[in-house]
């Protein structure tokens, strides 16, 4: 390991254990000025033979058990790195060196199950009902586009859980690997924003080789470093796409795309549908061409877009049956009828 | 008719003409409105000019991006009217403005900016009057603030009529679509009232049909360009601020297009941009700083600009903040007018990555189901729609369309293989797969790893099929046949586990262990912690009689894999086999455990995953008592709950079981309802695989756990629409537990406690014929024979096949003496299962007591030689899948 970033690594090291507790929130902004700490950091993370590799997973933890939302992301953005870590020495059956890493992933996740006052977490979210009719499935019995109250009311908001009441671990199993590594990239995915530009290079190059790795495929990659197949988890794989798919999109264009190619290859040999549905969606609303200058650029931008197109609705006009157009006169009628604006709520 | 108009009549016609963007009209109403004595000359050049210029620009519309058109003949034209109008100076004052905002429009569509802006100049739009005014100004007003954008725009910074810094000059330009794009709105929502109004007044005559409005290129500007130019200068918070404000103004029929695209544009943002952490909702107020901002672009504290008028919009309180709900508003709108395939299988994407990471794959085949009317012959969305009914467990429709999607891409060799995978899954239709694997293997030209995998594919079916054949040739035919497609998928992919496993496991099935155990190592330095493999070495170290060594196999998966009921049950066998029976009691009073803590602890959770609290409400009315159907009733539920259990190490199994909800009798009530109706997907498919594999040994016996299958579908289609996959299988690993149990306590010689358990399992499964067979054992261990008889019997009705009734029905015909009826059951039995060694030993018996001495000495060697080799549990309780 080059000296200098052994010293920055060390002075890491020591300065939070003296540093008071009123100390924190300015301690978090400096953390985020030290450029080439978190680089070493990565190094010490990659050599599973570093006599560091312990304490910097320690003081990760600690990081991590502050209340403080830039110190605990700044464990975060490590999380791809030490997943991808964990799961290549399982796979390779190395696990004595493996034993902090896996004290710092179970440690978060410990942290992350419960809320402040220690209650198992819910997540959930809300969704308008599918159940009742709406413009979409039935057209006929709302008769109006209109987002009017009475649309809008129709449409029961569920809430849906998507995560919660996870047990406590102590350690890790075959058997519950992958529901703690799930919650674990749900917490990163929460927080993806926030991520340094490094941290989503490790994300694709993360699931890129566990992805390939033991496959054919390997073989075409810069990387070719000997290592098992390692065992993926449809969900895991999901949770790694949506990464991804963030990275793709907020500036790592090649490389979010490489990963998405090897996350596809990697469910269609293991003929995981989750991933496959997820994964081709994404690869088919990708926008048609990557942006120019590529690496570091946002690719989050919207066009003027001309919003009628005469042409295709008067064919979807022609081509359809009577009652389509009774139900577009249908449609006009009602639309006259309301002629006040309603009070109403929207979902966004 | 035109002479008896008043004037003001007139002027009324014109000015909803204008509003209305009937151009074509106003020269004849110009006509009319000059022969009146009245000195209107110059309005009626303004209008003149006006209309020509609006007409020249709807036929040949302006395009985004494209550059200015330069001087034309039609438009020197429009320009001597409005130089006419304007040079007198007798224009009333709000004409005046008209004509002059006019001019500026006319600049900007020569390509004049800087002149246009000097005629905007000569205006001051703010102060511009809104309220009250004619419907057709807000229109003007809106697109002079849009041409003033663009105007500033396409100019270089240094511009002279502007402030110096380029930062205020951005602003100026972003708060002039602003403004734009509110007018837009307003006028808009105007246009909507005054027509509304308009037809109720008028009769249903003939008239102008009044057409949809047509934004045109400056208020689609308008109302478009600002947050398009927040989000390239990267600014989110703004951007995204934007669009709700557009979504929230009323909705009037022009917008809707807008709305559509403006929603989707929306979701784009909030699901590539955003994150749980960084969202907020449109109640609250965006976070002062946020990541979603590109740092070089400082943003600059809200701009608040006064209109005196704003856009009405919808002021209700309740605003719930999600973001997944405005995409699934979207494909509402999208589907009822398609634009295009291309936006629609755009929504129904996004609509995919918004629900897909939430698990909602159920929701997400429904909607997809319904976007296949755009769907004809474009394989993007037949396969979507298929992988999403795969996820959401529909197999057998996944399986249907999955050959659509086959004959649009017959390339690609995923498509069958996620076929074979659901056909041989718990659909069971071997014919089906067999052809689908053959698709797979005959395309040569793919990758090895693929060609694998199809003969992968097309081994597991031909063992699965071995499995279910009656007769011994064909079983051995597709034995031989599954070793080879095996042993060819090994070879394509040696570094595939799955290959090394299933070809060990065949081996194993055909005896041949040395083999086996061969592959079963290679598997497992592929795969170190696979379950599969690692239960496969210790049912092979067992057919060795290895059982210690099996026992610390089993043992150490089950650190691994502490809920692994599979690994439990064969635990049990071996421990009654090397450490007594007691051993194997405790490890069933675990396995109860166990399964108490899984179906109890995941139960609040696991309802939201693949289904929502809504439906977990609906099933909480439900009762679940209702499952002791007449039909299916068995004399002997009734009583279960009160029965008594005496002796003490029962009790000892049962008492951490029996506490709380654990009561068989109490599981039924309504409280305790909530375990059997969701589960979260990943316990069933390998606790449950398992199970249906331990039940379902042989072919008919498949029939028969269908017949639980079908009995518990009853029970479970009684409380909810809960996923069919779920709810059945932890009762049946609980009646397993009870049943392993019970066998334990007749290894002991205890048919109480025996009867005890099988009740409990009975209670359950009242017709499942491994109960039924219990039953028999224990009135067998009582000296009931004729009872015992009759058990098995019953069992064999249920599952012809069951291979341990027939051996024990026909040791008992033998020792009635009735020889012969006993020799063709368990000459049956034989052929069912050629490997059983205890039914060949019975059969050495019955033909010896019939004397038939060189027959049975064939028998004993046959069974001898295959007890050689027997494990604990068959080989197949291994779940054959892909």
């Amino acid at each position: 390991m080059l000296g200098e970033g052994r010293g920055a690594v060390e002075e890491w090291l020591s300065e939070f254990k003296t540093l008071p507790e009123s100390e924190f929130s300015s301690y978090a902004s400096t953390l985020y000025q030290k450029k080439n700490l978190v680089p070493a950091l990565y190094r010490v993370i990659q050599d599973p033979n570093s006599e560091l590799l312990e304490p910097v997973c320690h003081q990760l933890f600690e990081l991590y058990r502050n209340s403080d939302d830039r110190l605990r992301r700044f464990t975060l953005q490590f999380l791809p790195e030490l997943v991808w870590m964990y799961l290549r020495l399982t796979a390779s059956r190395n696990r004595q060196s493996n034993g902090c890493i896996e004290a710092l992933l179970l440690g978060i996740y410990n942290l992350e199950i419960v809320d402040k006052e220690g209650n198992s977490k819910l997540l959930s979210f809300t969704i308008p009902s599918l159940s009742k009719p709406s413009v979409y499935h039935e057209p006929s019995s709302l008769g109006s586009m209109a987002l009017t109250e009475g649309a809008l009311c129709q449409h029961d908001l569920i809430r849906v859980v998507y995560s919660g009441l996870h047990p406590q671990r102590e350690t890790f199993t075959a058997q519950n690997r992958f529901e703690v590594l799930c919650f674990l990239m749900l917490c990163y995915n929460s927080a993806v924003v926030y991520m340094p530009p490094s941290s989503y290079q490790a994300v694709c190059r993360m699931s890129s080789r566990l992805c390939v790795c033991g496959f054919p495929r390997q073989q075409q990659k810069m990387w070719r470093e000997p290592c098992n197949r390692v065992v993926l988890d449809a969900e895991f794989m999901v949770q790694m796409l949506t990464a991804i798919y963030h990275a793709i999109y907020n500036g790592e264009w090649d490389l979010g795309r490489e990963a998405l190619d090897d996350l596809l290859y990697r469910a269609q040999l293991e003929l995981y549908s989750e991933p496959l549905l997820l994964g081709n969606a994404m690869k088919n609303s990708l926008p048609d061409s990557a942006p120019d200058g590529t690496r570091g650029k946002k690719v989050l931008q919207v066009e003027v877009t001309p919003t009628i197109s005469r042409i295709s609705r008067s064919a979807v006009t022609d081509l359809s049956s009577s009652s389509h157009t009774l139900r577009s006169q249908v449609h006009i009628q009602s639309c006259e009828e309301i002629s006040t604006p309603h009070e109403m709520f929207l979902f966004f | 008719m035109a002479a008896r108009r008043s004037g003001s009549r007139l002027e009324g016609e014109i000015e909803r003409c204008r509003g209305e963007n009937q151009w074509e009209r106003i020269p004849e109403l110009v006509k009319q409105l000059v022969a009146k004595p009245l000195q209107l000359d110059d309005l009626s050049e303004l209008l003149l000019g006006e209309a020509k210029l609006q007409q020249y620009l709807k036929e040949n519309p302006i395009k985004q991006g494209s550059s200015p058109r330069g001087q034309r003949p039609r438009l020197a034209e429009v320009r001597k009217h409005l130089t006419a109008a304007l040079e007198r100076g007798n224009l009333k004052p709000d004409y005046q403005q008209e004509a002059t905002l006019l001019m500026g429009k006319l600049c900007y569509v020569e390509g004049d900016y800087r002149e246009a802006l000097n005629h905007y100049s000569r205006v001051n739009l703010d102060e511009m009057q809104l309220v009250g005014a004619p419907v057709y100004r807000l229109s003007m007003i809106a697109e002079a603030y849009a041409t003033r954008g663009l105007c500033l725009e396409k100019l270089p910074a240094a511009s002279p009529s502007l402030s110096s810094r380029p930062a205020d000059r951005d602003q100026e330009i972003l708060t002039c679509y602003e403004k734009s794009g509110d007018i837009a709105l307003l006028y808009l929502q105007e246009v909507e009232k005054a027509l509304s109004a308009g037809l109720q007044n008028r009769s249903p005559k003939p008239g102008p049909v009044s057409q949809d409005q047509e934004l045109g290129y400056f208020l689609e500007t308008g109302l478009q360009r600002a947050h398009v130019i927040h989000f390239k200068n990267g600014n989110l918070t703004r951007g995204v601020g934007r669009f709700r404000e557009i979504l929230r103004a009323v909705e009037t029929r022009t917008t809707q297009n807008l709305r559509m695209t403006i929603a989707r544009q929306l979701a784009e943002i909030l699901l590539r941009g955003m994150c749980e952490q960084s969202y907020w909702s449109p109640l609250e107020d965006p976070p002062p700083q946020s990541p979603l901002d590109d740092p070089h672009c400082p943003t600059r504290s809200s701009r608040d600009y006064a209109l005196s008028r704003r856009p009405r919009v919808y002021s209700g309180e309740k605003y719930d903040a999600n973001r997944d709900a405005v995409l699934s508003r979207i494909p509402e709108h999208n589907a009822d007018r398609v634009i295009s395939l291309q936006s629609a299988s755009v929504v129904y994407d996004l609509l995919t990555i918004a629900l897909g990471r939430r698990g909602q794959y159920e929701m997400l085949s429904e909607c997809l189901e319904r976007a296949m009317k755009f769907a004809f012959e474009e394989f993007h969305l037949w396969y979507q729609l298929a992988l999403s009914l795969m996820a959401a467990g529909k197999s057998a429709r996944a399986v249907k369309v999955l050959k659509e999607c086959i004959r649009l891409k017959p390339d690609d060799a995923t498509i069958p293989l996620l076929a074979v995978k659901l056909c041989i899954g718990n659909l069971h239709w071997l014919e089906e797969g067999e052809r689908f694997a053959k698709m797979v293997v005959d395309m040569e030209d793919k990758a090895p790893e693929f060609r694998a995998k199809g003969h992968l594919a097309l081994g597991l079916v031909y063992s699965l099929k071995a499995t279910d054949a009656s007769l011994r040739g064909l079983q051995e035919e597709y034995q031989r046949k599954a070793l080879g497609a095996f042993q060819r998928a090994q070879s394509l992919s040696p570094t595939d586990h799955l290959a090394a496993f299933y070809l060990a496991l065949q081996l194993a099935v055909s005896r041949q262990i040395p083999e086996a155990l061969g592959y079963v190592r290679q598997a497992l330095q592929l795969q170190g912690d696979d379950v599969h493999s690692l239960h496969l070495l210790a049912l092979l170290l067992s057919a060795q009689k290895h059982y210690h060594d099996a026992l610390n196999i089993i043992e150490m998966a089950l650190s691994e894999y502490p809920e692994n009921f599979m690994l439990l049950f064969t635990k049990v066998k071996l421990e009654t086999l090397c450490r007594g029976p007691e051993e194997a009691l405790l490890t069933c009073k675990h396995m109860l455990q166990i399964w108490k803590s899984c179906y109890n602890l995941t139960n609040p959770s696991d309802s939201g995953r693949g289904s929502s609290l809504l439906d977990r409400a609906i099933a909480d009315r439900r009762q679940l008592n209702t499952m002791t159907l007449p039909d299916f009733s068995d004399p002997e539920t009734g009583t279960v709950s009160t029965h008594t259990v005496r002796d003490s190490r029962i009790r000892s199994v049962c008492s951490t079981g029996l506490r709380g909800s654990f009561l068989i009798s109490d599981l039924f009530r309504p409280a305790g309802h909530a375990f059997c109706d969701h589960f979260p997907r990943r316990r069933p498919s390998t606790a449950s695989n398992t199970l249906c594999m331990v039940c379902s040994v042989h072919a008919t016996s498949i029939a028969a756990s269908r017949v639980e299958q079908a009995l518990s579908e009853v029970a479970s289609s009684l409380q909810s629409s809960a996923p069919k996959q779920g709810p059945l299988h932890p009762w049946m690993t609980l009646a397993q537990i009870w049943l392993h149990a019970a066998e334990v306590y007749i290894g002991m010689l205890k048919p109480a406690e025996a009867l005890a358990c099988t009740l409990e399992a009975a209670s359950l499964f009242p017709l499942s014929h491994n109960v039924l067979f219990m039953k028999g054992q224990v009135a067998e261990l009582r000296g009931n024979t004729e009872e015992a008889k009759r058990w098995y019997e019953e069992a064999l009705s249920i599952s012809p096949t069951h291979v341990k009734s027939m051996q024990r029905l026909g040791l008992i015909l033998h020792q009635l003496q009735r020889y012969s009826l006993a020799e063709k059951v368990l000459r049956d039995a034989v052929q069912v299962s050629s490997t059983a060694h205890s039914v060949w030993n019975s059969l050495g018996e019955v033909l010896q007591a019939q004397g038939n001495h060189a027959a049975a000495t064939e028998c004993f060697l046959t069974a001898l030689e295959l007890e050689a080799s027997s494990p604990v549990l068959p080989f197949t309780v291994i779940p054959r899948t892909l």
